[in-house]
């Protein structure tokens, strides 16, 4: 015979599907499906809001959000649900402290070099110095810099970042590729102190 | 495909993402020209230069902590209002000598014991 508690448990679960019937459930629930993605919410935080505090503030309150709505994630996929909620606490925070306008003159500067014929020479002269990677990752403009962490450094699939971030397909794909051309190009631009022209003899 | 294609589908060929029909064209293109070849070299190279493990930022243990143990503050916050009349409920059945959640792990006494 079902005890009295089991019942009420139990029409809980068939009337709302996936509701998780108590604060303990969600719990586990949480702890199993959300909690193993904490590394990667704090590399996005960290790659948007380009600080360690601002990362950290990010990450707490998404993983709260996350808490609170952990009734809406239907699939077993956590960690590109997560990490949807730690983009849009971070770049709703952003917007309010206004830390993206610092790109505009970068954007402007890539697209006019984009227009240059691509030199072919020119695009093997790629370094691969760790800082130097660093340093042009974190001046890409949100959007394409966003994409290239999910992709590279995450792992997500195009359809898993379509999902996290809310543009189209094609949407990811350019940005992925307008993205790493950008990065190709930073990587490739003349460097103060390094001889040009004379240093290619091979 | 033409080399502006090409700029436009390598990294998804690169990625895996493009279908099969498109993966042959732009192979075949590949075969046929040295400076889309070129242009592949500089993404694969960029490609493993953006996985070095030296650009991941990692939490630290002490985040971590603080993390779960905020999530657990919040859930228990969050259970308050609804647990009150369900504890009442249920030790009433208790006391009337039906078992509650018998065998469950106790999240409760994990809670008692980070308060």
């Amino acid at each position: 015979m079902i005890s009295i508690g089991n019942k009420i448990a139990m029409d809980e679960v068939r009337i709302c599907g996936h509701r998780c019937v108590t604060s303990q459930d969600r719990l586990i629930r949480f702890e199993q499906k959300i909690s193993p993605h904490l590394g990667s919410a704090y590399n996005l935080a960290r790659w948007l809001t380009g600080s360690h505090e601002d990362a950290e503030d990010m990450v707490q309150e998404a993983f709260l959000r996350a808490f609170s709505a952990l009734d809406n994630l239907r699939s077993d996929d956590g960690k590109a649900w997560l990490l949807a909620i730690v983009r849009n606490t971070s770049l709703t925070w952003m917007k309010r402290n206004r830390t993206t306008s610092v790109m505009v003159g970068l954007e402007q500067h890539l697209e006019d070099s984009a227009e240059r014929s691509p030199d072919p020479e020119e695009m093997l002269l790629i370094s691969v110095n760790r800082e130097e990677v660093r340093r042009a990752l974190e001046q890409l403009p949100t959007e394409f810099r966003e994409a290239i962490v999910l992709r590279e450094l995450e792992g997500l699939s195009y359809k898993e970042i379509a999902g996290t971030v809310g543009v189209p397909l094609g949407t990811v794909m350019s940005r992925l590729s307008r993205g790493r051309e950008w990065l190709r190009r930073i990587l490739s631009s003349p460097r103060e102190g390094v001889e040009q022209r004379g240093s290619r003899s091979e | 495909m033409n080399c502006e294609d090409l700029e436009m589908y390598l990294c998804a060929y690169l990625d895996d993402e493009l279908e099969v029909a498109e993966s042959l064209r732009l192979e075949k293109h590949l075969t046929e020209c040295r400076a889309c070849r070129q242009v592949q070299e500089a993404q694969l190279a960029l490609r493993s230069a953006l996985r070095d493990p030296s650009l991941y930022f990692q939490p630290s243990a002490n985040f971590t902590n603080r993390i779960a143990l905020a999530v657990r503050l919040h859930a228990k916050k969050e259970a308050r209002p609804e647990s009150a009349w369900f504890d009442w409920f249920s030790d009433a059945l208790f006391a009337m000598g039906f078992g509650r959640h018998a065998g469950d792990h106790d999240y409760g006494s994990d809670l008692a014991d980070i308060l």
